[in-house]
């Protein structure tokens, strides 16, 4: 059912590029943002899923995002094999919570995967993001199989002018990126919901060998998630994307949630501490506009637990 | 007649130890328990006594009790604990649904010592005449590079199928593309094997099989034995007719107990209830004891030393040279030791999450061949697992603590600078930085809002992740160059525990 759904798509696609692929709800729901509606929820000082629950109602709720018998992928980082006290992968319990929420907006199937950077199965285990997701319903679905990712071209790139795309983000009516705030230490010293689409594709080695930061820009300008939520419970400051050990990490107790992919990636830089105009994938976002930077112009609700 | 019970009980001890063992080699999903695995095949003859000699205990303690048991009830080892044994019989089985089998009896080959002598004079400078022949491991090559392919295929297909109905309910895994050199040396083995079950039974392990001679040194003076009496036997011959080991001299009514491996086939065939498995004194088994026909051996033995001697040749060059081409995994101590010891059973290679492990084919020589290394442009080797180390038979692969393992340097990462995507084209990358669990890659301000690698050595362990990770080709711009002795590392510096920041105020 979703591969020939998936061929069709492609063939829509094909003919007339942009609305086949690109075109989803989140998209329509943007333009209605103006009319007063949260663009992104700032919150900290709780729990991963109490802070969630709160940022989400502020948003609208989840029925916003979510409606009734849809798709969802819910992509959180799940890129190393490490535990979740060393943050270097999205926290379990925000998982498991989105999942519910998800499921309580009415989904009728949740899917979680990611395309991890060690080995898979013990990424997928030590994480403790697939005992939560499975305990919240979700389908918990492998990312390192490249029979699961199908070819797609990408006609606004610069760089990144096609990849193989996990077929749940091609065929899943809503997708939610779930990124965490980490140091990282390429050039632009931070990973967070550009950065994360990372692990929908199959060949990473393109995007780092023909300028990393345009094919991040690239991407996420063709599949722009419905909604991002940040998760920075616990970052890592140092030695990141994967850290060494908990010292690597700080206690920071926020979120940020919007469906615009670089508002919340700027938001999120600043949070960190660091120039949002520094990371040259967030300006290229900007300048595409994918989304905006302009934090001003956005109607931003803050919250404190 | 009353032990009839004795065949059915040696084909129900061999399927469970067999359908064990073809699950540990076979388990493409990590659902059988490591330990499981690593007590599964510690109980084979060769690798035992390889991993004896190194002073493991419970090794020798395994070869005590094979050895025990042989001198007690014969080579019961050959029919219900050898893979390769069981294998052959399942291939005879099977044949025999299609073609009517009927052995005689042959006068035992001396070549069985031409081979183990052979073996014998080569071991000192490799093993890998022995590797070729001995059965675990040759069971562990075509479980691993033929039927295991062969299960992963299968499973795929049904998760293809699943998938296009919108399922996901069974998991596809990744299967590295086969390496033609290891797959062509199993299937020509394989057929061979083979072909000697149709036309000669287990002939194999009485001619070849080091281990069989070994064993047959012991069971020639066995306690319990298969015994024909001759009040009852009325020559009809069909024991030796049935006799896949050929060692059934029915018309001097002798049972040679050197080549016997206790099937109890004969038992069951003999219409007169003539055989039976019993406890023999000394004076019954030297009766019992077929002569070995001497006439054409001797020849024979010197023919076979000799050719196979001067085939071997090339094989006893000294290996430390070709080792740097091909890192052992953490445990193994030094390239060197790990080539003495290991049987290339492939166990490790199964049980590797990654795939990191691949079995060489001429990266170290003939003495190397299907012996596993670490083929990093594959995969890379996980931090946290130690997975080799527990499952390895002949101690080639030491279980490291894993604490141990993340120290344990096995080769060391050189950056190739002139190659690298932020030299060359001047973007951004640090892909192997990402991946360095231990961060021996440090970064190095290359110019505004660029970093390039650097590595320090202190810290490197040869994992592998860098050069995985490095999207340059066809050659990486970092590498691993194995070490030969294992080296250890700096333990990764851990920090000091950061603060919690609380926010007070969103910075937007």
């Amino acid at each position: 059912m979703q591969r020939r759904e998936f061929i069709t798509k492609s063939i829509v696609g094909g003919l007339g590029l942009m609305t086949g692929l690109t075109l989803k709800p989140g998209q329509l729901l943007l333009a209605k943002d103006s009319q007063g509606l949260v663009d992104l929820a700032a919150i900290s000082g709780g729990e991963p899923e109490v802070m969630f629950r709160a940022a989400i109602d502020a948003m609208g709720g989840m029925k916003r995002f979510v409606k009734g018998n849809q798709k969802v992928l819910v992509k959180p980082n799940i890129g190393w094999d490490a535990p979740p006290e060393r943050a270097a992968n999205t926290h379990p319990s925000l998982v498991m919570e989105i999942i519910k929420s998800c499921y309580e907006a009415g989904a009728k199937e949740v899917f979680v995967f990611d395309n991890p950077c060690d080995e898979w199965t013990r990424s997928y285990k030590n994480s403790g993001i697939e005992a939560a997701a499975k305990e919240a319903g979700a389908t918990v679905v492998s990312g390192k199989n490249e029979s699961y990712y199908h070819e797609v071209e990408l006609p606004r790139a610069k760089s990144l002018k096609k990849a193989k795309v996990h077929e749940l983000v091609l065929n899943s009516d809503v997708f939610i990126n779930v990124p965490i705030l980490k140091n990282h230490r390429f050039g632009g010293q931070i990973t967070i919901a550009m950065k994360n689409l990372m692990g929908v594709v199959w060949d990473r080695d393109y995007w780092h060998a023909n300028d990393l930061h345009q094919c991040i820009a690239d991407f996420a300008d063709h599949f722009k998630p419905h909604l991002n939520i940040v998760d920075a419970y616990r970052i890592i400051r140092t030695n990141g994307p994967q850290g060494i050990s908990v010292n690597d990490t700080a206690l920071m107790k926020a979120q940020l949630i919007s469906p615009d992919i670089v508002s919340v990636d700027t938001a999120a830089t600043k949070l960190f501490g660091l120039d949002p105009a520094s990371v040259s994938y967030i300006t290229k976002g900007h300048s595409n506009k994918t989304g905006t930077m302009d934090l001003d112009s956005i109607n931003i609700k803050r919250m404190k637990l | 007649m009353k032990q009839r019970g004795l065949k059915q009980l040696r084909v129900i001890v061999a399927l469970i130890y067999f359908i064990g063992l073809s699950a540990v080699f076979l388990d493409y999903r990590e659902w059988i328990p490591l330990d499981w695995k690593g007590n599964w095949v510690a109980v084979q003859f060769l690798p035992s006594l390889i991993h004896a000699m190194t002073g493991y205990a419970a090794a020798l303690g395994t070869m005590i009790v094979l050895i025990l048991l042989t001198f007690l009830l014969g080579r019961i080892y050959c029919s219900a604990i050898c893979p390769l044994g069981i294998l052959q019989d399942l291939t005879l089985r099977i044949i025999r649904r299609f073609k009517r089998m009927k052995f005689r009896y042959r006068a035992p080959s001396l070549m069985r010592y031409g081979v183990l002598v052979t073996v014998g004079l080569t071991l000192p400078f490799t093993l890998g005449v022995l590797n070729l022949i001995e059965p675990y491991s040759q069971f562990g090559r075509i479980a691993t590079h033929l039927v295991k392919p062969a299960v992963i295929q299968l499973n795929n297909a049904l998760a293809g199928l699943f998938d296009w109905f919108g399922s996901y309910a069974i998991v596809p895994v990744s299967s590295s593309s086969p390496r033609w050199g290891t797959v062509g040396i199993t299937v020509i083995f394989w057929s061979v094997l083979i072909i000697l079950v149709i036309r000669r039974g287990r002939i194999f392990c009485n001619t070849v099989c080091p281990a069989g001679t070994v064993l047959s040194f012991i069971s020639r003076s066995s306690r319990f034995r298969i015994r024909i009496d001759p009040e009852r036997c009325n020559g009809c011959g069909r024991c030796g007719g049935n006799c896949k080991t050929e060692c059934i001299d029915s018309k001097i009514r002798s049972v040679d107990a050197s080549r016997c491996i206790v099937c109890c086939n004969c038992m069951n065939e003999c219409p007169a209830g003539a055989i039976s498995y019993r406890f023999s004194g000394l004076k019954q088994r030297r009766l019992a004891s077929g002569k070995p026909n001497l006439v054409d051996s001797a020849r024979r033995v010197f023919l076979i030393t000799s050719v196979s001697s001067v085939a071997l040749l090339p094989a006893v060059a000294p290996g430390s040279s070709i080792s740097s081409f091909a890192a052992a995994p953490p445990g193994a101590g030094s390239v060197d030791d790990f080539m003495d010891k290991c049987t290339a059973c492939q166990a490790c290679v199964s049980v590797c999450p990654t795939g990191v492990l691949k079995p060489a084919f001429l990266q170290r020589g003939f003495s190397g061949m299907m012996q596993p290394y670490m083929a990093f442009q594959q995969n890379f080797c996980n931090y946290s697992c130690t997975s080799c180390g527990e499952v390895c038979p002949t101690g080639a692969i030491r279980l490291l603590p894993l604490e141990k393992k993340q120290v344990t340097r096995i080769g060391i990462a050189r950056f190739h600078r002139e190659q690298c995507v932020v030299i060359s084209k001047y973007t951004d990358c640090i892909a192997c930085g990402e991946h360095c669990p231990t961060k021996a890659l440090k970064v190095l301000q290359a110019g505004e809002r660029l970093v390039e690698p650097h590595v320090d050595d202190a810290l490197c362990i040869g994992c592998g992740a860098c050069e995985y990770a490095c999207p340059v080709r066809p050659r990486r711009a970092i590498t691993i160059e194995p070490l030969n002795r294992h080296e250890q590392a700096k333990p990764p510096d851990r920090g000091k525990s950061v603060p919690e920041e609380t926010i007070t105020e969103f910075p937007f």
